[in-house]
């Protein structure tokens, strides 16, 4: 073996290990970056389920009857308010009137 | 490996003077030249795979990266072991929230007797000498307290003891609180359902491996149930009844859409649950219906055709039959035609009804009404109806007036569905109709017979027993019923169960709504009746015009003249004046 090649094959390989490593390396940091990430996101997860329960907690009908009654000036709707189109009267146009 | 060492001068002697050594010299240097070849080789075959792995590594490449990136997809994990339910309309009814839970293990605990006074003083609710034999036990594993609060967590940490440890769960919440506890019922310590909608669709309800997260969406609806649940909750004390319980069905696919029964419990707390709070009366408890049967009963006369809707029976007399005494609450003594039996509620005149039916004709259309069977619904707390095994004449005419046979207050509501809706019979469900792909109903009644049967309630309540669930605006028919429960040997003519099964609007029915008030009694505001025309009845007119407006009924004027219109009708018809009436909604 001339020794040219080999010291071409010890370059490369030299270069390889070093690429190899500083890979290694950004592999695992990128791999920390996951699990942070993934936690993370886990934890932003169940934060959003608590807030879910609590909106619908929030809006227990009982409650919300209640904080109604405080705050605004309506009534529960009665049947008679609910109508329909055809409920309304014709409408009448300026050419059909005599 | 001496070999090497001891070639290497050996190399350099030979390289520079090829001097001739024979003898046992010549031998040890030829060694030491195979040695050194061998070893050369192995190292140059282990620098060539090194190498090769490196090219592998860094130039070709084997195509998992993307795949291992995937695996590592978190939300699988974080729903926290158990799927939400929710609403008809999106409203969270049962979810999961992270807690932790507190454990020790004793061999590694320094001073125990600390560690309880220690603990039991930040932990409310975790007794001092119970923790003490839990600890002082030989096992590894001791539970010191589930599902801590933040707080508390942070507390028990602060205390900085050895050998406690914290291991983090999740806790099913149910945020409506009491409003749902026997349609959707609760899970155990360990997240298992134990009753209810949890105990049912426990196991698609589960977080497995291979099962992909989805939420349960049930037919509910929160406002329909709240409305249910606050207006039995005032008739249980207004009549001061020892339970109530109500239904609303989707008359049109069988939907379930609000169920309640009183008294109940909170599904938070396990501690919070007595045998008559956990009992659903909706669909556990089979209950002798009384007068409100009369709506099968005389369904299945009109349909079978014994009976036309001008005809009648002779109601003067009460009929004898062994030793009992067939009689009318509120004897009229006449003829009655089949509207004014049903509007007056009379039993002489239901019981000669079923006669008419027959009891082999009677029982096929209790089958088809689905009374022979427990109900189809989706709960683990279906009770089996109670029917006759002998089928007699008195059986037959006791079941015309809704006693002799037990049914749920589920199966009333599911049968006046079919009578109502033009005949077809749906099975109950507290699944969305969409996801189950339509509904698929069996007819159980003709057209006609529906038709008439609609006016035949809506009589009962514009001019009959029902009267109190009028809602100026919506048509709403009815049947009321009143039933003597049984005790020992024979009848208690003090407890009643009182029941009211109605639909609106009955030109086109959208809703059943089914009230059942057990051992409801008289007070000074319904001059001591305990009848259900005094309290089931009115708390249905209640109920009817809150929902009504929500599921944006539209009201009409004309109700009163036209209910009384279709009575001047079939009086005429009964008086042998007029034709037959039609429906005229």
């Amino acid at each position: 073996m001339k020794p040219v090649s080999v010291v071409l094959w010890i370059v490369i390989v030299g270069a390889m290990t070093t690429g190899l490593f500083q890979l290694k390396y950004a592999v695992q940091s990128s791999e920390d970056e996951l699990a942070r990430l993934n936690r993370e996101l886990i934890a932003t997860e169940e934060a959003v389920q608590v807030l879910h329960a609590e909106w619908s907690y929030l809006n227990r009908p009982e409650r919300l009857v209640g904080l109604a009654a405080r705050y605004l000036d309506l009534e529960p709707m009665a049947p008679k308010q609910i109508g329909s189109l055809n409920m309304t009267a014709p409408r009448v146009s300026r050419e059909s009137q005599p | 490996m001496t070999g090497p060492a001891m070639t290497g001068p050996a190399m350099t002697g030979s390289a520079q003077s090829r001097v001739l050594l024979d003898g046992a010299m010549s031998r040890a240097l030829k060694v030491g030249r195979h040695r050194l070849v061998i070893s050369g080789a192995i190292f140059l075959l282990g620098l060539v795979v090194v190498s090769a792995r490196l090219i592998d590594l860094m130039v070709i490449g084997d195509g998992f990266e993307p795949r291992f990136a995937a695996v590592a997809d978190p939300t699988r994990n974080a729903r926290l072991g158990r799927h939400d339910i929710v609403d008809r309309n999106g409203l969270l009814l049962a979810t999961n929230l992270p807690t932790a839970s507190v454990y020790a293990d004793p061999k590694r605990m320094l001073n125990i007797d600390e560690a309880v006074a220690k603990l039991t003083a930040v932990l409310p609710g975790v007794g001092r000498a119970d923790l003490a034999a839990k600890l002082k036990s030989k096992r590894r594993f001791v539970w010191i307290k589930r599902n801590l609060t933040p707080r508390q967590q942070a507390a028990v940490n602060r205390l900085g003891l050895p050998g406690v440890a914290f291991q983090n769960e999740a806790r099913r919440v149910y945020p409506q609180g009491r409003l749902f506890s026997h349609v959707i019922g609760s899970v155990d310590i360990d997240s298992r359902g134990i009753a209810g909608v949890e105990q049912a669709f426990d196991d698609s309800l589960r977080v497995g491996r291979n099962r992909p997260g989805e939420t349960l969406r049930l037919s509910l609806d929160t406002r329909f149930q709240h409305v249910l649940r606050q207006e039995l909750a005032l008739g249980m004390t207004r009549y001061q009844a020892a339970g109530a319980a109500g239904v609303i069905l989707d008359a049109n696919n069988g939907e379930v859409l609000a169920m309640v029964s009183l008294p109940d419990f909170d599904p938070n707390d396990p501690r919070d649950r007595t045998g008559a709070q956990r009992f659903n009366q909706v669909t556990l408890g089979t209950y002798e219906m009384g007068s409100t049967f009369k709506i099968f009963t005389a369904a299945m006369a009109l349909d079978s055709g014994v009976v036309k809707i001008g005809d009648g029976y002779d109601a003067s007399e009460p009929i004898p039959m062994g030793r009992f005494l067939i009689r009318d609450y509120k004897p009229k003594k006449r003829f009655l035609t089949v509207p004014e039996i049903f509007v007056y509620s009379s039993n002489i005149g239901a019981a000669k009804m079923a006669s008419a039916v027959g009891a082999d004709r009677q029982r096929a259309y209790l089958e088809r009404f689905g009374f022979m069977r427990p109900s189809d619904i989706e709960l683990p707390e279906v009770g089996s109806p109670q029917t006759p095994d002998r089928w007699g004449e008195l059986t037959t005419m006791t079941i015309g007036y809704g006693h002799g046979i037990a049914v749920s207050l589920l199966q009333v509501a599911s049968a006046t569905a079919a009578v109502i809706n033009s005949g077809v019979f749906y099975a109950p469900t507290l699944l969305s109709r969409e996801r189950l792909g339509g509904a698929i109903g069996r007819r159980v009644i003709s057209v006609r017979t529906s038709e008439q049967m609609r006016l035949l309630m809506r009589l009962n309540v514009a001019e009959g027993t029902g009267k109190k669930a009028e809602v100026p605006g919506y048509r709403i028919g009815g049947k009321t019923g009143s039933a003597d429960k049984p005790g020992k040997g024979g009848y208690r003519s003090r407890a009643l169960l009182s029941s009211f099964a109605a639909a609106f609007p009955m030109d086109g029915p959208r809703y059943v709504v089914a009230v059942m008030y057990d051992e409801p009694q008289g007070t000074k505001e319904t001059f001591n009746y305990a009848t259900a025309g005094w309290n089931a009845a009115p708390t249905t007119g209640r109920i009817i015009a809150r929902i009504g407006p929500m599921a944006g009924i539209v009201a009409v004027d004309d109700t009163d003249q036209e209910a009384r219109g279709l009575l001047v009708k079939i009086a005429d018809h009964a008086a042998g004046k007029g034709k037959e009436p039609g429906v005229a909604f």
